[in-house]
Parts: structure tokens; sequence; C-alpha cells
């Protein structure tokens, strides 16, 4: 089976619906098969990556939680948009899980080095 | 060109469906391959056969189940989704011990194995959002 580089590229806040969940899970999945995947956290998305989430109060399963097991996984290669996070008064250095920057203005070129692209 | 498709929004609570069905129609009669639609998320609820749409409206599992007959295309609804919401064929009512199903018989239940393998085989990827 080819293993084309593929991004999926989360913009949901993390409990507005259940997408932000269902996005990091088609993640799982394709580390699951060996595939090449990488996230991006953009826009409402980077919400995901915050710290010290406490979702119970809202009655949700904790979207921190699930990103914490990306490591079982091997699923390491995360990123987030300077931009969004500046935004939003979040610092890349305080969030949930380690990721790397890109900026707004890198955006174009780090979308090639993918061939395949999925967003929700 | 062979085209797989994602679908998260419902058939009424956004556009995202709808584009999804004409961007298919439109790729297949061009002569494109649209070897597999995943519906996922809200997009589940394209497959419930008990959607009774008005007279004066369109009938859009109708025109998905045609879409998946004439053109060989399958129509995958996630197993994590669509349970979640119920909209279950007679097997997963069963196990899940409810009263009844609902899913149409164009569509068959599967893993996210199947979209991600179909992000492989196919040469583009569309989502369509909700």
């Amino acid at each position: 089976m080819n293993n084309p580089p593929t991004l999926l590229v989360c913009r949901q806040s993390p409990y507005g619906s259940h997408l932000a969940r269902s996005g990091l899970e088609i993640a799982l999945a394709a580390a699951v098969y060996d595939r090449d995947i990488s996230v991006l956290f953009m826009d409402e998305g980077v919400w995901q990556l915050k710290a010290d989430q406490a979702p119970q109060a809202i009655d949700h399963k904790s979207i921190e939680k699930l990103l914490a097991s990306f490591e079982l996984y091997d699923l390491d290669t995360l990123y987030v948009e300077n931009h969004s996070l500046e935004q939003r008064g979040l610092r890349a250095d305080a969030l949930a899980v380690p990721v790397s920057t890109v900026a707004t203005g890198e955006l174009p070129g780090f979308f090639e080095r993918f061939e395949c692209i999925i967003s929700c | 060109m062979k085209f797989a498709l994602l679908v998260l929004g419902s058939p009424l609570g956004s556009g995202g469906a709808d584009s999804a069905w004409r961007f298919a129609d439109a790729a297949l009669q061009a002569g494109h391959k649209v070897p597999r639609v995943f519906f996922m998320h809200e997009g589940v609820y394209n497959a419930n056969q008990l959607a009774a749409p008005a007279q004066d409206e369109t009938d859009r599992l109708q025109r998905w189940q045609q879409l998946s007959r004439e053109h060989d295309c399958e129509l995958i609804v996630c197993a994590a989704s669509t349970i979640r919401r119920g909209v279950l064929d007679a097997d997963e009512s069963k196990r899940q011990q409810k009263s009844a199903a609902n899913l149409s018989e164009a569509f068959e239940i599967g893993g996210l194995g199947l979209l991600i393998e179909a992000t492989s085989e196919c040469d583009r990827v569309l989502s369509f959002g909700c």
C-alpha cells in the first residue's frame, strides 16, 4: 500500500462539537496503520492543545488525555500555527503536549510537504 | 482520477453533504472514479433510511443510493460515529440490544481503517465539512 505523507488539519474547538475528538481518532487510526501522519492545529483547533482542561464539568471526555495517548502510537509530529495561538493568548511552551510551531507565512510551503491533506 | 470523499455534515444541517453528492455526481459524469465515500461525525445521518422528506423536497438518501448502485461506489459509515448516533444495521442493532435498525442497505458500517486505506489508494481526498 502507498504511504503518502498525510496531514490532518484540526480547526475545531475541543468541546464545541464532537468533531475535534473524531478528527484526532483519524490521526490515531492512521498511526495504528503505520501511516506517515502529521497533525496541524490551527484556528479554534489550537484550544485542543490547552493544558489543564477540565471537561468533566461539561460531561465530556478529555481531549487532553487523548492527545497524551498519542506518544503510545509514536504519533509525535504535531504542529501548531503560531498566529492562531497568539490571537488566543496561548503560548507554544505551555501546551498540553509538545508541538512544533509553524508561522502563518510558512503555511504554503508546509502544506506542500504533504501528498494528502484531510481537514476537519 | 480517483477521488475519496469524507462527508462530515448531516443531510440538512449544512450544505456539506449536498456539495459532496454534487461533486461525486459531477466527477463520475466526467469519467472520474469515486470508489469510496466515507461518512463520519454528523455525516452518518445521511444513511438514515427512516428520513421521510416532504414530497416537494429532494430525497437526499435516494440519490446517494442511486450513485452507489450505478457507479460501484462504496458508501461507508464510520462505526464509532454511527453507533453513537443510533444509525444501525440489523446486526449492530442486535449487538447494542436495540429494538430497531435504520441504516440504508446502500451503506455499510466500517472502521476508520477504510478511510485511511482510501487516502492511499485514491489520487485526491476531499473533505466536506459541517
